[in-house]
């Protein structure tokens, strides 16, 4: 019984804690959004939020429309649900990198970049497409706003399927195949 | 053959009524009423529509038409059950001013067509991109269309061979 007691504290506990640390989250940034265009790439200024609901971008600027909806009007901002996003990522400069689910791809496909991600030595770079967000001041995210963004991050990975990143069973095989024959080759 | 190239050639444009699509935001395409022609230069699309700006240059005026000249396709498939007309495009990567290729110019017009490869064992695919252009009379295009087609096809490949750092890739 005593154990029995102690592991619906603990569980409450670790309930209170989580919801604690997800309702804090609301880090703002000043910087630039980045768009690849025709001529190069093209800068907006703008302010990216990140809160429990997720990741709001919001330019100085109209310039959000849905892919090749030519009549619909622009929009200054650009709210992103958790479930619409797969990872958030830092560079070493704290430039934001938010990587699309497919729909929401689908939904603002010309704003995304292509990044090129090399899972194995033997295949092509994996084309994934990313949302570049440039901060105006680097330490305008400390540690401790990392961290927290850093929670969500792990809260959307944690929706998403393993299966859509990792290779499958025919894929394993096929890569020891061939490097057990490298292998052999250079010996 | 070489007369009936050279026959081919020896036509000065070829006119086309139809639309022309460009993908959606989510599934299907939209479509703009249209002329294509085919010329001994390159193709020309012309819209009732101004649809046409360079990619995400929100600032730049919009056109009726959009010009493709010799070395920026490689490819007129004629697909005869849905009407479609794709003039393919050459990986840009290849080409030596990949600034001004067609594709990274006018990026949201283009389709995307996986291709089905084996590499080794191991089976994949590959994107590859055009632009679809649905037409109106099946009789439009004929035999010696066609013909024309290839020759224009045949002349374009050799600008991007000239235009390329890669020429295996393209033979």
């Amino acid at each position: 019984m005593q154990t029995k007691k102690k592991d619906y504290l603990f569980a409450l506990i670790m309930l209170f804690l989580t919801g604690y640390v997800l309702g804090q989250i609301e880090v703002k940034a000043a910087g630039k959004f980045l768009i690849p265009t025709a001529g190069g790439v093209k800068e907006y200024e703008g302010v990216i939020t990140f809160t429990k609901a997720g990741v709001e971008i919001e330019c100085q600027k109209k310039i959000f429309q849905p892919f090749n909806e030519f009549d619909t009007p622009k929009q200054r901002k650009l709210s992103i649900a958790p479930a619409d996003l797969k990872e958030i990522w830092f560079d070493k400069k704290n430039n934001i990198g938010l990587f699309p689910s497919e729909s929401f791809y689908n939904r603002y496909r010309n704003m995304f970049f292509r990044y090129a991600r090399k899972y194995s030595l033997m295949y092509e770079p994996y084309i994934e497409y990313v949302l570049v967000f440039v901060l105006n001041d680097p330490g305008a995210i400390d540690n401790e706003d990392k961290k927290l963004i850093l929670f969500l991050n792990k809260v959307i990975r944690g929706e998403i399927k393993k299966e859509e990143n990792t290779c499958g069973p025919k894929r394993k095989i096929l890569y020891l195949f061939y490097s057990c024959f490298l292998w052999l080759g250079m010996l | 053959m070489l007369f009936m190239v050279g026959y081919a050639l020896g036509q000065t444009e070829i006119k086309i009524k139809g639309k022309f699509l460009i993908p959606k935001f989510f599934e299907g395409a939209r479509e703009y009423i249209g002329v294509i022609t085919f010329a001994r230069n390159g193709i020309e699309i012309e819209c009732q529509e101004k649809i046409f700006q360079p990619f995400n240059e929100f600032d730049a005026p919009k056109h009726r038409k959009l010009e493709i000249k010799l070395g920026e396709f490689n490819g007129i498939e004629i697909k005869g059950e849905t009407k479609k007309i794709i003039i393919n495009i050459p990986n840009w990567y290849i080409l030596k001013d990949r600034k001004k290729s067609l594709y990274l110019r006018y990026r949201n017009m283009f389709f995307h067509f996986y291709r089905p490869i084996t590499v080794g064992f191991d089976p994949g695919y590959h994107v590859d991109y055009g632009l679809e252009f649905m037409f109106d009379n099946p009789d439009d295009i004929g035999v010696s269309e066609k013909k024309f087609f290839r020759a224009l096809v045949n002349r374009s490949l050799k600008a991007i061979k000239a235009n390329s750092w890669l020429h295996e890739l393209i033979e």
